[in-house]
């Protein structure tokens, strides 16, 4: 099962739900996001080198408390990635190592279309702020057209102060949403290393984590 | 189906021909067809964004002809002229089964690639094989650049991409970046101008090795005779 994590607009969160949802799902999370990566790279060849055809995912992929295939980033190695591999790629790496969760960059272009294209199911990753729901709707139209169904939403970074507007997201987005609190333990995540579902498993954070992987699952198995 | 074809060279080269096919449904329904080249040379489909048009594969085209309706085709092939070009076959009626794919996204969705402009000077790079060969050279750098050099690069890239990160940043890949940790941002510019002097300094000091490498030329055969 492939699950895309995107959401039209930068700097929300993608990455770091990715991470958590990887997880809790215990899956291979894909750094996707070929211009701006965010996840820990550490050393070999990275997504770039699978793209521009110069190593196999299999290579690339990173064991850890959540395996990952990290994304290069160099402007250079963007621009030699070709993202007609990114299906096959995805696919290949299902097929190898069972769930894969795939971080998409921001914008409407062919990176997210690729991995919406290939996903079983996607989630998107909102702020949680009335004006978030244009990018999140656009994002989910472009799911629908690529024949990928929307499981879960997540309203990233909410804190008690702002009443997040979950009626209206749940309306307009027909999806189950989940609300993931401003916690320092989640912002950490990605950089320590560090998933809240392990390392806080009883946080209000983890639980949100839970909700929105229970929904994938749900998905996997009417599938 | 009736059909009408065309075969012309293209202009100035004897050794590729343009191919057109004109492709009309008389009957009421929509009906599904095959066009296969015939022609002894590779099918060279038009393109968007570097992804054949819906429905084009190697040997030639698949596609759906509207009731009542027309459709022309058109495609170049390196070979010589062969009479007729293309067979064509009616699949009969279609059952409207199309689905997007993600060769669909590519086509219609804007290119993710970072503009060519946008990269440093002298990595650039323009067509798919120059692309490979960026990619040959920077396996090959991996491989033989000695560990205490890769270590610097390495340590010199961390500090470009943060610096990237802070230039024209949005407030919130700001707050991250500085979120990282690490030098204080004056630290880290001070680090960066330096860097840029190092690094231009052993550009210049490498190139002239290399070439002077690559100058050389060392008898090795009458060597050995001396020694």
């Amino acid at each position: 099962m492939i699950v895309a994590v995107a959401g039209g607009k930068g700097g929300v969160g993608k990455t770091t739900v990715a991470y958590n949802l990887g997880a809790a799902l215990d899956a291979v999370v894909v750094d996707a996001d070929l211009g701006m990566a965010d996840l820990p790279r550490g050393r070999g060849p990275d997504l770039h080198d699978v793209l521009a055809g110069g190593a196999a995912a299999s290579e690339a992929i990173r064991g850890g408390p959540v395996s990952l295939l990290p994304c290069g980033r160099s402007l250079a190695g963007a621009r030699a990635a070709d993202v007609r591999n990114l299906a096959d790629t995805l696919r290949q790496v299902a097929d190898e190592t069972g769930d894969v969760v795939v971080d998409c960059p921001a914008g409407l272009r062919a990176d997210v279309g690729v991995p919406l294209a290939v996903a079983n199911a996607c989630v998107l990753v909102a702020s949680p702020r009335r004006f978030a729901l244009a990018d999140a709707v656009r994002t989910r139209e472009l799911a629908r057209e690529l024949d990928t169904g929307l499981v879960g939403v997540a309203l990233n970074r909410t804190t008690a102060a702002d009443d997040p507007p979950v009626d209206v997201f749940r309306r307009v987005l027909g999806a189950p949403i989940s609300t993931v609190p401003a916690d320092p333990r989640v912002g950490r995540s990605v950089e320590a290393e560090r998933p809240v579902v392990t390392t806080a498993p009883a946080s209000d954070a983890a639980d949100a984590i839970r909700s929105l992987a229970d929904g994938i699952r749900r998905a996997k198995r009417s599938r | 189906m009736e059909s009408d074809w065309s075969v012309t060279p293209l202009d100035g080269r004897d050794d590729v021909v343009l191919v057109t096919v004109d492709l009309r449904n008389p009957s009421p329904v929509d009906r599904r067809v095959r066009v296969t080249n015939r022609l002894d040379g590779p099918v060279l489909p038009p393109k968007r964004a570097g992804v054949p048009e819906p429905g084009w594969d190697d040997d030639g085209f698949d596609g759906v002809v509207p009731a009542d309706g027309r459709r022309s085709l058109g495609y170049a092939c390196p070979a010589p002229t062969k009479r007729p070009p293309v067979s064509v076959t009616d699949e009969g009626r279609d059952d409207g089964d199309a689905s997007t794919t993600a060769v669909d996204a590519i086509r219609e969705l804007d290119d993710p690639r970072p503009p060519n402009d946008a990269i440093p000077a002298g990595r650039s790079d323009e067509a798919d094989g120059a692309r490979e060969a960026s990619a040959a050279t920077e396996t090959a750098s991996d491989a033989s650049v000695p560990p205490a050099v890769e270590s610097w690069l390495a340590a010199v890239e961390e500090r470009v991409d943060r610096g990237e990160r802070l230039t024209a940043a949005s407030v919130e890949t700001a707050t991250a970046a500085l979120d990282d940790g690490g030098e204080s941002v004056a630290e880290l510019a001070a680090r960066l101008d330096d860097d840029a002097v190092a690094l231009e300094a052993v550009a210049a000091r490498a190139t002239a090795l290399a070439d002077r490498a690559a100058a050389t030329d060392v008898p090795v055969d009458d060597l050995r005779r001396l020694a």
